[in-house]
């Protein structure tokens, strides 16, 4: 009955991985081809938020994205966070799956981790931007570390930052164990 | 008696490292696999992106890692004799937090 019951908790835990990791294809494959309309979703919340914290102005340029004539400076579909939205919803799914007893838990979970990868996404995202948006009227560079440089490793240092408070955040409202068995 | 779900030595690995293995698949693996390898902004990005995360995940085993703090260093009362004080006690028992449960 024990083997059972690991056996039914170990088919769920596969179920969600399968779910989330297919889902997160889909996406990716989705993204790969998007243009900026098919991300306004994504990229008009992002911009309304980077405008409330920094006061800049963007307007949307059809095909294109968001522009703000006045920092030089583009929110193009590139700048979606689509793959941190993907990080987020796979790491809740696969991290905290051992968590759930039963498929309601189960699909409650999955519905959970896209909600909070998407809203998650959107603050990181934002914050990204708009800590981006002063290096680049500055021109920042320091060293070995161009301009181009600078905003890819800002961008790692907010993203995982994110992820990080995301996961932890998660961890403790599910009470996750802090280690798991290969 | 050990189930045979649960085999005797299967290894514990901490759960920080899903996220940061999932970041690295989406934002270096995957696009390796498609083909991105072959450019040379991808190794500048693979390097900001493999050192920094590498660095934050490895900070957030270390913090994950470090001895709880005792509040038993604030309120020490030790009688002549060494034993602790009746707050002492108090404080040790109600000690809160998820690495303290480990200790008491």
């Amino acid at each position: 009955m024990r083997i059972g019951s690991a056996w039914r908790s170990r088919a769920g835990d596969t179920a969600v991985a399968v779910a989330a990791l297919g889902a997160a294809w889909a996406l990716k494959a989705f993204y790969s081809r998007a243009g900026a309309d098919d991300v306004r979703w994504v990229l008009a919340p992002t911009v309304r938020l980077v405008e409330w914290t920094t006061g800049a102005t963007f307007e949307y340029e059809a095909h294109q994205g968001y522009l703000s004539r006045d920092h030089l400076y583009a929110i193009v579909p590139a700048c979606a966070g689509i793959n941190f939205l993907i990080v987020a919803f796979c790491s809740l799914c696969l991290g905290l799956t051992h968590t759930c007893r039963g498929i309601l838990a189960r699909v409650a979970l999955v519905a959970a981790s896209a909600l909070a990868a998407y809203a998650t996404t959107l603050v990181a995202n934002a914050a990204r931007i708009a800590l981006a948006l002063p290096l680049h009227d500055a021109g920042a560079a320091w060293g070995p570390l161009t301009p181009d440089r600078v905003h890819c490793a800002e961008g790692v240092i907010v993203y995982c930052l994110c992820l990080g408070l995301l996961f932890a955040t998660a961890t403790r409202v599910t009470g996750a164990r802090h280690d798991f068995a290969l | 008696m050990i189930s045979r779900s649960e085999p005797r030595s299967r290894r514990r690995v901490p759960l920080v490292l899903v996220p940061w293995i999932v970041y690295l698949g989406v934002t270096l693996v995957a696009p390796a696999l498609n083909g991105a390898a072959r450019s040379e902004a991808f190794a500048e990005h693979a390097i900001i992106t493999l050192g920094i995360s590498g660095a934050m995940t490895m900070l957030w085993l270390a913090a994950g890692r470090r001895p709880p703090r005792r509040r038993l260093d604030s309120t020490r009362e030790v009688a002549p004799n060494g034993a602790l004080g009746h707050r002492d006690t108090l404080a040790a028992l109600n000690c809160s937090g998820d690495e303290c449960s480990r200790d008491f």
